[in-house]
């Protein structure tokens, strides 16, 4: 993970002002005893923010809140001013992208952006089915049935669907979810351009990765709650710069353990039954001292574990400070 | 160096996954708790509140009438003549447990193969035809405690109600064969179609609507058959629910009323009997068909 | 341009309902009538017979079974299908407000019922008059399952909408409801879709030949405008506050 590129440092994003595109004013959601969204408050401006946290942390039930979808059990959820719910005419400025994989199979992929022009009321649906196909670039496959499609280009059927009207604001549900690596680039690309014309988009991941180079704000959302928001690089930052667990099995487990502690990058060393449990600030230059100092010291590495890569600690973690 | 290389290409890492090496219970144990999960499912145990509703108020309401004339009867100083006779209770609520088999008739096998679990039965002790057949029987027993239910709370009434419980009791003995054998005919009748037709339709609404649709089509057309052909007495038996109650009839030893539908039948004990049987019989065989067909 | 909504929302309805192998056995149902008018119909002694036996196969099959189960199947597959697989955010997030939803749906449904029962009605009239002098009859006949189709159509939809186990209520209220009890109270007839129907048949044939309800046509008429529009403002209010949660 050697870092050579050096991105341009950019300027702290400005938090969004009063009467901003989405406002969520401590939001709270329950169902019956579990509490999906505690307490959650964030603004959107234009541009694009990240809604990052692992699954059943609440994304979705924020994200069908904006939408419209969801009452917000206490806290006001805004989208240009007025509360999202019982709010159909909300929907001429906002797209929304679900998750669920279903679009009707039997309509085209040009048919089912027609389909929500219609919907929308539009003065010239067809121009306007036509311009978002182009946007997501499916005009070659535009008439073939959408049951035919691959998983990315199902994707981009949806999104033509939803930027169809032209909304300012675009909430998108883990839109990256099955693409490969190709498709991911033309789906950044293509959020890139709307963002540029100054629409508010919101995209929700569990994969911090995703919203590199995308989104510049990011918020952090675990178990129901906001648990840390900022700029791309700080979040990560945050999650990597952090103590790392190893466990190893050796040849000569208190002996490692001791050699182990002499350096600088180690923390700390827990000796257990038959491993030991090494804690690093530092992973690659742990990493690679590791192997030298076993070596140097004849003893042999029979099992090296990072043992606390689970997303779930990752964001506790974050949670906990 | 080969050696190196088939090492390099494929191991499979001790990550600590552990085989299980105690006893397993085997086929006959995953049959019996497959019967037993598949009658609770009948009656709506074990799947949170939402599901008791329907199969309990269709049990309570089948046995209301029961309940209230015995109580009545009681509180007005043992008056038997008040009491349901014995072979009203199947046509009174004949309907009911039509509704009944169509609401969880589909619960049992339909849900199953809306989620797509058969595959994680199959790959099991359990083979096809056992499925089938132990829901078949969990399918039996509740449609079986269900119209039993009544009959007892009427023979309890007859039984206690009047003074002299050894002439009650003698009297009483010779229904006991009827109370048992009606539950027993419509478990095999309206139980196995209702479940052999659930079983081709995967959505549980769409199923309820299919088997509820099979009964109320079943009567309409034997119906209106024994009206427009007349002399056609076989055409009763294309209603499963008189099929039951032709034998109901018959097991109670009872005369059907003028202007009813058997009266017009006459036909003798065994057609309703062996007509009983044959229901079961085709409706099982399509059961099995079905999850001969799904189980690959 | 504004019939572009409803016609759009028509056109994905009747796609939900009619596209699949449940069209097939819903087609079958509605052959059942003609069949056994074709096959029975000449047995009948004379017209004033003919007429009666037909009253019987419109009453006791096409009324009182196929109307409802097709109005139950189609009238909970408008919504019901597309609540199941999530596709109802693409009707739902748009700026159509919901009583135009929802009315068109009704239509939809209804009109869809109608079109399995007034050909099986017609059909099955044919075959079974044939030859007969029966003025008006089999009009009145289809006229009345179209009406009820649509009455049906509004009590399933609104069903669909207020509870996941909307067919087996539309089975419960058909079998239970209108079977049962309407039968043994006599006031409760007037809160009987069925005798709606067969109300308004008995009312445009005119005739003494046949009597098939014994709800008085202007009861039934108001009970149906007053049961559909509470049903329609029920299904209205049910999708305005109808949410879709997490595991959506």
């Amino acid at each position: 993970m050697s870092t050579l590129v050096v991105d341009a440092p950019a300027a702290a994003p400005a938090p969004p002002a009063r009467g901003a595109a989405v406002e969520l004013r401590n939001v709270s959601h329950w169902y019956g005893n579990v509490v999906a969204v505690n307490d959650v408050s964030f603004s959107l401006g234009p541009g694009i923010t990240g809604l990052l946290g692992p699954n059943g942390a609440g994304k979705s039930t924020l994200l069908h809140m904006l939408a419209g979808f969801l009452a917000p059990s206490a806290g006001e959820v805004l989208v240009d001013g007025r509360p999202a719910w019982k709010n159909p005419e909300m929907y001429r400025s906002l797209g929304l992208v679900p998750e669920r994989e279903a679009v009707y199979p039997f309509l085209t992929g040009y048919e089912f952006a027609l389909m929500n022009a219609r919907l929308h009321g539009l003065p010239d649906p067809e121009r306007a089915a036509e311009q978002a196909i182009d946007i997501v670039g499916l005009r070659a496959a535009m008439h073939r049935k959408i049951g035919g499609y691959s998983k990315g280009m199902r994707q981009r059927a949806k999104i033509a669907g939803a930027l169809v009207h032209e909304p300012r604001i675009v909430l998108l549900d883990e839109p990256f979810n099955g693409m490969d690596p190709a498709q991911r680039m033309q789906m950044m690309e293509l959020l890139r351009r709307l963002a540029e014309q100054g629409k508010t988009i919101l995209i929700s991941t569990h994969i911090l990765e995703e919203l590199h180079h995308l989104a510049n704000n990011v918020l952090v959302v675990v178990a129901g709650r906001l648990a840390a928001s900022g700029h791309f690089r700080e979040i990560r930052r945050l999650m990597t710069d952090r103590p790392h667990t190893f466990t190893l099995r050796s040849s000569d487990d208190r002996r490692l353990a001791s050699v182990l502690m002499a350096h600088e990058a180690v923390k700390g060393v827990e000796l257990g039954a038959a491993e030991i449990t090494v804690r690093t600030a530092e992973r690659v230059g742990f990493a690679l001292h590791l192997p030298i100092a076993a070596r140097d010291a004849g003893i042999t590495l029979y099992e090296v574990r990072p043992t606390d890569e689970s997303l779930e600690s990752v964001f506790s973690y974050l949670v906990k400070r | 160096m080969a050696h190196a290389l088939d090492a390099a290409a494929g191991t499979i890492y001790d990550i600590g996954y552990r085989n299980y090496e105690g006893a397993r219970l085997g086929r006959g144990y995953a049959f019996r708790t497959l019967y037993i999960h598949s009658l609770r499912a009948a009656f709506g145990l074990g799947r949170g509140g939402r599901a008791l509703i329907v199969p309990w108020a269709l049990f309570a309401t089948m046995l209301f009438p029961a309940v209230v004339t015995v109580a009545v009867a009681g509180i007005s100083g043992g008056m038997m003549n008040k009491l349901i006779d014995y072979d009203d209770i199947f046509p009174f609520n004949a309907m009911l447990l039509a509704l009944f088999c169509a609401a969880q008739a589909p619960e049992l096998v339909s849900t199953d193969q809306y989620h797509r679990v058969l595959p994680l039965y199959f790959s099991r002790a359990l083979r096809q035809r056992d499925y089938a057949v132990a829901k078949l029987l969990a399918m039996w027993t509740a449609v079986f405690i269900l119209m039993v239910s009544p009959l007892l709370v009427i023979l309890m009434g007859r039984l206690a109600l009047p003074s002299d419980f050894a002439a009650a009791f003698r009297g009483e003995s010779k229904n006991f064969l009827a109370i048992l054998g009606t539950p027993t005919a419509a478990a095999l009748v309206m139980g196995t179609l209702a479940l052999a037709v659930a079983s081709y339709v995967p959505r549980r609404g769409i199923g309820s609507a299919a088997v509820l649709g099979t009964f109320l089509l079943t009567s309409a057309l034997s119906g209106i058959l024994s009206q427009t052909l007349d002399g056609a007495r076989y055409v009763i038996l294309l209603n499963p629910i008189f099929t039951v109650g032709g034998a109901v009839l018959a097991l109670f030893g009872e005369r059907p009323e003028r202007g009813s539908p058997f009266r017009q039948a006459h036909l003798p004990p065994e057609v309703y009997y062996g007509a009983v049987i044959a229901y079961a019989v085709v409706f099982a065989l399509l059961l099995l068909n079905r999850y001969r067909k799904l189980g690959v | 341009m504004r019939h572009s909504v409803e016609l759009t929302l028509a056109r994905l309805a009747v796609r939900q309902v009619a596209g699949s192998r449940r069209a097939l056995w819903v087609v079958l149902l509605a052959a059942l009538p003609v069949l056994m008018s074709l096959l029975f119909g000449a047995d009948s002694e004379g017209p004033a017979d003919a007429i009666k036996d037909f009253g019987e196969l419109y009453t006791k099959l096409i009324v009182t079974v196929l109307l409802p189960l097709v109005a139950l199947v189609v009238g909970s597959s408008v919504f019901g299908s597309e609540v199941d697989d999530g596709t109802i955010t693409y009707v739902l997030g748009k700026p159509v407000a919901r009583w135009r939803i929802v009315l068109t749906r009704i239509v939809v449904a209804g009109l869809v019922t109608a079109a399995v029962l007034v050909p099986s009605t017609l059909l099955s009239g044919v075959a079974a008059l044939r030859g007969v002098d029966a003025p008006g009859v089999i009009s009145a006949f289809t006229a009345a399952v179209a009406v009820g189709s649509f009455l049906y159509c509004a009590l399933f939809v609104a069903l669909s909408l207020s509870t996941r186990r909307a067919l087996v209520a539309g089975l419960a209220y058909v079998v239970v409801w209108e079977g049962l009890l309407s039968n043994t109270f006599g006031g409760s007839r007037a809160l009987s879709i069925r005798q709606y129907t067969l109300s308004i048949a008995d009312r445009l044939v005119h005739s003494d030949a046949i009597s098939l309800s014994r709800l008085d046509v202007k009861t039934a008429l108001v009970m149906a405008a007053v049961v559909t529009t509470l049903a329609t403002l029920h299904a209205i209010r049910r999708l305005r506050i109808f949410e879709i949660g997490e595991a959506a």
